[in-house]
């Protein structure tokens, strides 16, 4: 016992040593690379990733460009995803030091709510005189997105997809062409009508492959919940709150789930159910990624356009397959093209108010935005080392490498007029992608925008009724969209406890601010 | 003889503990096969209790640094044992004051140590005293300080103490023991049991501990085991819900660990902790009644 009991003196006298150590030390830390570096300030900037391998190999040499360029070095921290949406809400409740951070309106991370509270800098009047570049590159349209009382709080990252929306759906070519599908017939349906014409399809094509899955269920994403351009519908304030409008009536403040389309799909998808289109148990899955890669879907939702009807030459797979594998698809769109309410906050990068390098943060950015090279280098790695093109001219990343995991739409603008910025594949299907970005960029300029854009809806008079119906969704959308419950039965006493939870209430003052707004803005 | 013994009852009694250790156990297997099936089957064939084809490219894969699993292993068990440690060391001395007469004000202390149980100051305030007051953000010792004293443990503990007789400590205090002497050789030789039992939840406690990594931790190398675990795990459902936000969040999904490699980092983080139960069960049983009858 003796022995123990100074074993665990001992233990206690060191650790107390080490902790005593470690307060100066870590102060040190961030002061020493400073310093060691001619004093350059250390610009902090969070983003979501996952686990990057040699890391420090390609920050040393982005640092190397940045320090040369702006005098200043950047500290990049990434975060996991799932917990950063938390992390920086916390870090900003909290008044901790950041310097820039990746912000959206999605998935928790709530621009406005923190733009509004004053957590993120005003860059009105930085953006013109410090990213020049950033600035003009980006459509108008899209600055009025990441604006709070005429105010811009963050810098958009337009991306090479393009901000204008127009949805559809992925067939897989084999199959089409084994079973005779004209998918060409679903172009500009409204998607009720695709999904019966999709229905037959799938029924042909697993009679002849039983082992396949019709159509992608899983209880994170519903086709009809998660989507509103599908349904010719935009959302109102946050989408996960009931409270959308039509696109041909865009007046009038919807409960999304009362509507005609809603009980339709829930009874299609009970059908493709009962049928074995789609997974028994698609209410709780959770990660389809598998069934993807091992390519078992015939049909799936596609965000990608132009499709094959308008560029036929496209070289497209289905989700998670390789261009050139089994698995190849034929993509057609059916719905509007238009660019969503929340197309400039989807993706930008904002400055924290607090921070004492604002400008330098904002000419981080150009320098981000203007230097393929320091992008690529971030966002890629090195030629050669990290990634390569293989004989067919094919971008492919070098396992075990660095690899930034596909996060290069956080950081900055993935796209560029001289298509510089992401790795197009050295041969013809590179060429046809650049062309339908050209496309898309060119119809960005032209698209309708959203009739929302703008609109922020300020949840706070209808807590309650919000959280109660966020709470009524999530436990029955997973089931009615995924097919697992019979919408007869199920859909009534749905609506009815959406009604018990106060859907009325956040309709009402939804259509209310909705109101206000459009006023104000005439 | 066997027949006789083996009544109705008994067996009913039998069938339902046993088809409850099989709903404990069977997901468990299920995990380690699919750990070490094949990638390709799995996709094609779904899961099944015995891999069809045996593979360990996931430990391989989960091993080749691509993961920094060893080091969030280090990480992880670091902190299980200093942590532990550190806590029974803490809790015991602490309970021991506290249930020591010649102590003044033990009472007004004691009251001091149930108070947060009541009344505590939230999330954001803990998140402002860690960062900036006691700058310990990405240190590997705010993985330790957070869980360093539990009210409930103390209370644990001061009950356990008290069922050692003052006479026994009032002895050796004449026969010429110190009190740090008497504390350390004779209370707490008596006190295994409770210190055991005490022990276990605490490892276990911080073994499975990932939140105060996910909110302050950023360095990838200090990183625990169940931290990279609850992301593995979180993150695709996070994106896939969110994939409208990108065309390149679908890549982003991709690029994430398949099912194998999950499934290998499950096993690796209940590995060790799972041995410990056998190890400290002949403490535990007697641990359990500890506080239960007062003296």
């Amino acid at each position: 016992m003796k022995k123990f009991a100074s074993l665990l003196l001992s233990v206690t006298l060191l650790l107390s040593i080490f902790l005593a150590g470690c307060t100066p030390k870590d102060k040190s830390s961030t002061g020493g690379s400073a310093s060691g570096d001619d004093k350059l300030p250390e610009l902090t900037f969070y983003m979501m990733n996952s686990p990057v391998n040699d890391f420090d190999r390609i920050m040393k040499k982005a640092n190397d460009i940045i320090s040369k360029e702006i005098g200043a070095k950047l500290n990049l921290i990434m975060v996991d995803s799932s917990t950063y949406a938390d992390k920086m809400n916390l870090m900003i409740n909290s008044g901790d030091d950041w310097d820039l951070a990746f912000t959206a309106s999605w998935g928790g991370i709530n621009f406005f709510e923190n733009a509004a509270k004053g957590a993120y800098a005003d860059l009105t009047d930085l953006l013109p005189k410090y990213a020049p570049e950033t600035y003009s590159r980006i459509p108008e349209g899209l600055w009025d997105g990441v604006k709070v009382d005429n105010k811009i709080y963050a810098m958009v990252n337009y991306q090479q997809w393009g901000s204008a929306k127009r949805n559809g759906f992925g067939f897989r070519k084999d199959l089409v062409e084994e079973t005779g599908f004209d998918w060409q017939a679903v172009k500009d349906k409204p998607t009720i009508e695709a999904l019966e014409m999709i229905g037959p399809f799938l029924g042909d094509a697993l009679k002849k492959h039983p082992e396949m899955i019709g159509f992608e269920t899983s209880s994170n994403y519903s086709l009809f919940a998660n989507d509103p351009l599908y349904w010719n519908m935009e959302a109102v304030g946050d989408m996960s709150i009931p409270g959308w409008i039509n696109l041909d009536n865009p007046d009038k403040v919807i409960n999304q789930y009362e509507t005609e389309d809603f009980a339709k799909f829930t009874k299609i998808m009970r059908d493709w159910y009962n049928k074995g289109y789609v997974r028994k148990d698609g209410a709780t899955v959770k990660d389809t990624s598998p069934d993807r890669k091992a390519g078992k879907f015939v049909a799936e939702k596609v965000y990608s356009w132009p499709d094959h009807i308008d560029y036929p030459s496209q070289n497209l797979a289905m989700s998670m397959n390789d261009r050139d594998g089994k698995a190849t698809a034929l993509t057609v769109s059916n719905t509007r093209t238009m660019i969503p309410a929340g197309a400039g906050s989807t993706a930008a990068i904002a400055v924290n108010s607090e921070s004492k390098n604002i400008e330098k943060a904002v000419q981080l950015i150009e320098l981000l935005n203007t230097n393929d090279d320091l992008y690529k280098l971030i966002t890629l790695g090195e030629e050669g080392i990290d990634y390569k093109y293989n004989e067919d001219g094919v971008y492919t990343p070098i396992e075990g490498k660095y690899n930034f995991n596909f996060n290069e739409w956080q950081i900055g603008q993935s796209y560029s007029p001289t298509f510089n910025r992401a790795p197009y594949d050295k041969n013809e299907g590179g060429e046809t992608a650049k062309e339908t970005q050209k496309f898309i960029y060119e119809t960005d300029k032209t698209a309708e925008t959203s009739p929302v854009t703008g609109f922020v809806f300020d949840p706070s008079p209808v807590k309650t009724q919000v959280a109660n119906c966020s709470a009524v969704a999530a436990e029955m959308i997973p089931a009615l969209s995924a097919g697992s419950v019979d919408p007869d039965k199920v859909l009534p006493d749905f609506l009815k406890r959406l009604k018990t939870a106060g859907v009325d209430d956040i309709i009402k003052e939804k259509q209310a601010q909705y109101d206000a707004w459009k006023k104000a803005k005439k | 003889m066997i027949l006789r013994k083996l009544n109705l009852s008994k067996i009913t009694l039998h069938l339902m503990f046993i088809t409850m250790s099989l709903a404990f156990i069977l997901p468990l297997i299920l995990v380690v096969s699919i750990s070490f099936t094949n990638e390709k089957w799995l996709m094609l064939d779904g899961y099944r209790f015995w891999p069809k084809e045996f593979s360990t490219a996931a430990y391989q894969y989960v091993f080749s640094g691509a993961g920094s699993i060893l080091n969030a292993y280090g990480v992880t068990i670091f902190v299980t044992v200093v942590g532990t440690l550190l806590h029974l060391l803490i809790t015991a001395m602490l309970s021991y004051s506290l249930t020591r007469p010649e102590v003044k004000h033990r009472r007004a202390l004691t009251f001091f140590v149930y108070l947060p149980v009541l009344f505590n100051g939230g999330l954001v305030p803990q998140y402002i005293l860690l960062t900036q007051v006691l700058h310990l953000k990405d240190t590997i010792w705010v993985l330790i300080i957070v869980y360093l004293v539990s009210t409930v443990n103390v209370l644990i503990m001061k009950n356990f103490f008290r069922t050692i007789p003052d006479s026994l400590i009032e002895s050796a205090r004449m026969d010429g023991s110190g009190e740090i002497r008497t504390f350390f050789q004779i209370v707490l030789p008596l006190s295994k049991p409770a210190l055991a039992t005490i022990g276990l939840f605490v490892t276990i406690a911080y073994w499975n501990d990932w939140m105060t990594a996910s909110l302050y931790i950023e360095s990838p190398n200090l990183r625990p085991l169940q931290y990279l675990l609850q992301s593995l795990m979180n993150n695709i459902g996070y994106l896939q819900s969110n994939a409208q936000a990108s065309q390149s969040m679908e890549a982003a999904i991709g690029m994430l660990p398949s099912e194998g490699a999950r499934m290998a980092t499950c096993v690796l983080a209940i590995g060790p902790i799972i041995l410990l139960y056998p190890l400290l069960q002949k403490y535990f049983e007697k641990g359990l009644t500890i506080g239960a009858v007062k003296e």
